[in-house]
């Protein structure tokens, strides 16, 4: 199946999902205005990918500087897709990144854990200085 | 009409809202579209402006960040005390806007109509009311809902004669007069400081009037005792959510907490003026992502 690849714009975050080595990665920041507009693509991809999927390992990094509350709606249905599959015996996992001393960041992360249980986090320091965003 | 309506209200008071009464908020917040910028402005004076009204130490932010804005306050004075909330709807445009109406609506009947005054008490309420409203209709596909604070003050008010609401110094209070705040909230926390100490309250994970919202969640109320001195904010998450700084990262919690703890001695005009530089500071070149709202009062 193709990849999925969605460029960063000043609200919406880059999105780029990868069959091949079942990375999904959102990275950035996620307030758009047209919210739903943004993400139907990438549940409909996902929707696909989690069909076929087998016993592979799958990794879904975030990396979010910010996100709003209707980002967060939307977040959470992603996650509840996730963990369905987890339960249906999929290996997902995410990586929740975070920037050193952001301890609102890791907050949130462990926040979505909490309401996801079945759905592994690891939770990731990460210095967004060196990072080209 | 209104009047047939108040009085199954009144009828029904204190009983769980049934989906009846549901639609009587529908129409109330059609026809209170018109006068809502109106009242909402003259609170905003009575508030902040206004040195005869009950709470003279307070300021109120209220940014909306487009001219329709998803953060709405309400305040609302009787004689046991205060209900004063903060609401941030999600959505934007008309639905948004419809949102802001629909909560300010609900809560003024939860609060003045229903004369319920127990912040928990009255979430519950509103996430039954928001609910049932909106969802109303399951084909919908967006699912709005709201995050909400609410505090009940009590202590003697009266609109007429000015702030009768004054702590007492320990050995003049008794049981009777002694005055507290009632807190309680769906994600929005509430900030205290005391003695250069600034406390957070985090209030329940639960917001309000989404599909997957529980309508059998009991929320929390906090208690603190009102002492001398204690200043209190309510706020929209706008506020530690801005980007900016040098990275383009948020605000966040810690800078906020800090900043309100580092002015909390000042009077509350100035505390507003200064919250306002630093915010615009630290945004600098970024553009503002969300309303913002701080209510800060003090005792």
């Amino acid at each position: 199946m193709d990849k999925l690849k969605i460029e960063a714009t000043k609200s919406s975050p880059e999105i780029s999902f990868d069959s091949e080595d079942n990375l999904l990665e959102i990275k950035g920041v996620s307030y758009p205005a047209n919210i739903e507009e943004v993400y139907a693509p990438v549940f409909s991809w996902l929707e696909n990918y989690l069909e076929q999927l087998e016993d592979q390992e799958v990794a879904v990094n975030m990396e979010i500087i910010y996100f709003n509350s209707g980002s967060s709606m939307i977040f959470t249905d992603f996650f509840r897709k996730l963990e369905n599959s987890v339960n249906k015996g999929k290996k997902i996992s995410v990586n929740w990144i975070y920037e050193e001393d952001d301890e609102d960041s890791l907050e949130f992360g462990e926040d979505f854990q909490e309401d996801f249980k079945s759905l592994r986090f690891n939770f990731v320091q990460n210095d967004f200085r060196k990072l080209d965003l | 009409m209104k009047k047939t309506m108040k009085t199954v209200l009144l009828a029904g008071r204190g009983c769980k809202p049934r989906p009846a009464d549901v639609n009587w908020i529908y129409k109330d917040s059609l026809e209170f579209g018109e006068d809502f910028q109106e009242d909402f402005k003259s609170l905003r004076f009575n508030f902040a402006w206004n040195d005869k009204t009950a709470l003279p130490d307070s300021f109120f932010i209220w940014m909306p960040k487009e001219i329709v804005g998803g953060d709405i306050f309400f305040a609302d004075f009787f004689e046991d005390g205060f209900v004063m909330a903060v609401i941030d709807c999600t959505g934007h445009g008309v639905p948004g806007a419809f949102m802001t109406m629909l909560a300010y609506s609900a809560l003024r009947r939860i609060v003045r109509d229903e004369g319920c005054h127990d912040p928990a008490q009255i979430l519950k309420k509103l996430n039954f009311i928001v609910k049932t409203m909106i969802h109303q209709n399951s084909e919908r596909v967006s699912d709005d809902g709201m995050d909400a604070a609410i505090c009940f003050v009590s202590g003697q008010w009266s609109v007429d004669n000015g702030p009768l609401l004054t702590v007492h110094d320990n050995e003049q209070r008794t049981a009777d007069n002694e005055r507290q705040i009632t807190f309680a909230s769906a994600k929005m926390p509430l900030i205290y400081v005391h003695n250069g100490q600034g406390e957070v309250i985090k209030g329940n994970r639960q917001s309000i009037g989404y599909q997957t919202a529980d309508l059998d969640f009991d929320f929390t109320n906090h208690v603190v005792k009102l002492e001398r001195g204690m200043s209190f904010y309510m706020f929209s998450d706008g506020f530690e959510d801005q980007l900016g700084g040098e990275n383009g990262r948020r605000l966040g919690m810690r800078r906020f907490k800090n900043l309100l703890k580092k002015n909390a001695e000042l009077p509350f005009e100035k505390q507003q003026e200064l919250l306002l530089q630093a915010l615009k500071a630290y945004r600098g070149e970024y553009e503002r992502q969300d309303d913002v709202t701080v209510i800060g009062f003090g005792f």
